[in-house]
């Protein structure tokens, strides 16, 4: 289980000697089960990517703590092979100068174990492309390509956890649906659970089962997908309702 | 390999590099191929024309222009690309740390560099060398402590761009550690644009070490060096234009190859350049119209919008 416990965070203005602030997450308490898929839902600038970079220990916060079953996150160890990533921006999520197949191996890499082409291959197969895929350059992939390599990739370590940042939304609507299904597919084969970051209420309760929603970087409601529909949170009922129909 | 590859199949790499080789190889090779000694003079031959034994004529002092021509090579084009190796290597190294840790870290060597870079170089290099005395090594460890500077800048800039990339953050949550973060990717990524800071770079340091030894400030007579050389048949230049010719085209020579191989490079490294298919479309845009580009992954909706910018 994942535990956010009293996390703060701020960013400094830039400047040496400039002494402002600006919060961004301020006392965020949460718990993320490891038996079903959470989202954290909230409108741009509510803060729910600083607490994913947060939680994938890319930075620290201020105040509070981030624990995997006890044991802090911010240690390099604990997160290796445990939790994993899938970031929004399917462009620039592998590094344009390596292959495909360099780019699944690089988080072995990190935890010295040695991985075969054809174990890449069978992860390629699983998100839905195949061996083929393997000496390609990024710029040769299109966007869902892409996605689902940044998707074996993350799954390559076996990891308890994936953060999905916002990791549909760049993607063609019928191309999201696809990655969707992918999610939900592999959730069960490979027993890994998702956090979902995003702004859109359809595809949070499409892939998770509990929605977090979050407001000035505070959690305001906590709810389970059945009870949507129950929210007692003013601003959580304007973010439901703000849904756009076609 | 890719990028190997991409240069051998590209004239300009491929001519470039082998002026380059060429030159270097002969600078290192000046004692053993040089006809002459590139110091001996024979008042007797001066201004002699091209002949079997001076094949690119004699100075004002009958020294063998070619046997001064290949000594050259060694401080004005050997000596400067490892004194820019220098330069870039400070200048990566601070540029790349600069950008990536960001903090304190950054205000403070980046507030050291606004320091350094408020005053002229030029300027700089002269008071350098009144401190120091004239010469060489004066002048190439003024240049290092003075350039550095703007090329952590350049090159910090540079890393910025890359240091948010969503690769760096996966690399960061697998556990990777900042210097293996760089090297692995920050690094390759800022190479194309250190190599053609390099090349370009080349080119002006020998501009300005020849300028300086043109000047009178650099290498000191009787040693050969091509600025120095340029700055003697100066002062023949109506009665005898053709001394120009030896130094002032291998300086020519040796620059434009550096900046378009540099050039050459850069496009090789960037591996957006494998680009297979060719894209053509055909249709317009109405004004007052909101257009939308409808369509499948791969189907070339982004590469559209970019065509029509």
């Amino acid at each position: 289980m994942i535990e956010i416990c009293n996390v703060t965070k701020y960013y400094k203005e830039p400047g040496l000697f400039s002494g402002k602030k600006k919060k961004v997450l301020d006392d965020v308490n949460l718990n993320l089960d490891d038996t079903e898929n959470t989202v954290i839902i909230g409108e741009s600038g509510s803060g729910k990517s600083t607490l994913g970079r947060l939680i994938l220990g890319i930075e620290k916060p201020n105040s509070g703590t981030i624990t995997l079953d006890g044991q802090s996150l911010l240690k390099p160890s604990v997160r290796q092979g445990k939790i994993s990533a899938v970031f929004q921006d399917y462009t620039s999520s592998i590094n344009p100068n390596i292959s495909v197949y360099k780019a699944i191996k690089e988080p072995m890499i990190m935890m010295h174990r040695s991985f075969s082409e054809e174990e890449a291959e069978e992860l390629l197969v699983k998100v839905g492309l195949d061996g083929s895929y393997l000496g390609r350059f990024p710029h040769e992939l299109s966007g869902g390509q892409a996605q689902r390599v940044a998707i074996a990739r993350a799954l390559s370590t076996n990891p308890h956890y994936v953060l999905l940042d916002e990791a549909v939304s760049s993607l063609d609507v019928s191309i999201q649906v696809q990655i969707l299904d992918l999610f939900l597919k592999l959730s069960e084969e490979c027993n890994v659970n998702y956090l979902l970051i995003t702004h859109d209420i359809q595809i949070a309760c499409y892939l998770c089962s509990r929605l977090v929603i979050f407001n000035s970087g505070k959690v305001v409601e906590e709810i389970d997908r059945a009870n949507v529909s129950c929210l007692k949170n003013e601003y959580s009922r304007n973010l439901l309702d703000s849904i756009i129909t076609i | 390999m890719v990028m190997f590859k991409k240069l051998l199949y590209n004239p300009q790499s491929v001519i470039t590099a082998i002026i380059i080789l060429t030159i270097i190889v002969l600078g290192i090779l000046a004692p053993v191929i040089a006809p002459h000694d590139p110091t001996e003079t024979n008042v007797a031959m001066k201004y002699a024309s091209p002949s079997w034994e001076y094949p690119l004529g004699t100075d004002y002092l009958g020294r063998c222009t070619l046997s001064r021509l290949l000594h050259g090579i060694f401080p004005s084009v050997i000596l400067v690309m490892l004194t820019v190796f220098c330069v870039i290597g400070i200048g990566t190294f601070i540029g790349i740390i600069s950008a990536y840790y960001g903090g304190w870290l950054n205000e403070i060597l980046m507030r050291i560099c606004d320091i350094l870079l408020s005053f002229p170089t030029e300027v700089m290099i002269l008071a350098f060398v009144g401190i120091m005395g004239l010469g060489l090594t004066p002048m190439l460890i003024a240049i290092i402590l003075l350039k550095w500077p703007w090329y952590a800048v350049v090159i910090r800039n540079a890393a910025l761009k890359y240091k948010e990339k969503n690769y760096i953050y996966f690399s960061k949550a697998s556990g990777m550690k900042g210097p293996a973060v760089i090297l692995r990717h920050v690094l390759p990524m800022t190479l194309p644009d250190i190599i053609l800071l390099a090349s370009s770079n080349v080119s002006s340091t020998i501009l300005l070490l020849s300028g300086f030894s043109f000047l009178g400030l650099g290498i000191q007579p009787p040693n050969p060096e091509w600025g120095n050389m340029l700055s003697e048949a100066r002062n023949v230049i109506l009665s005898h234009p053709t001394q120009m010719l030896p130094p002032g085209i291998a300086i020519m020579a040796v620059c434009l190859s550096f900046s378009l191989f540099g050039d050459a490079v850069r496009d090789a490294m960037d591996a957006k350049h494998i680009s297979k298919g060719i894209f053509k479309s055909k249709g317009g845009y109405a004004l007052g119209c909101v257009t939308g580009s409808v369509g499948f992954g791969r189907f070339g909706k982004n590469r559209r919008s970019l065509s029509d910018k």
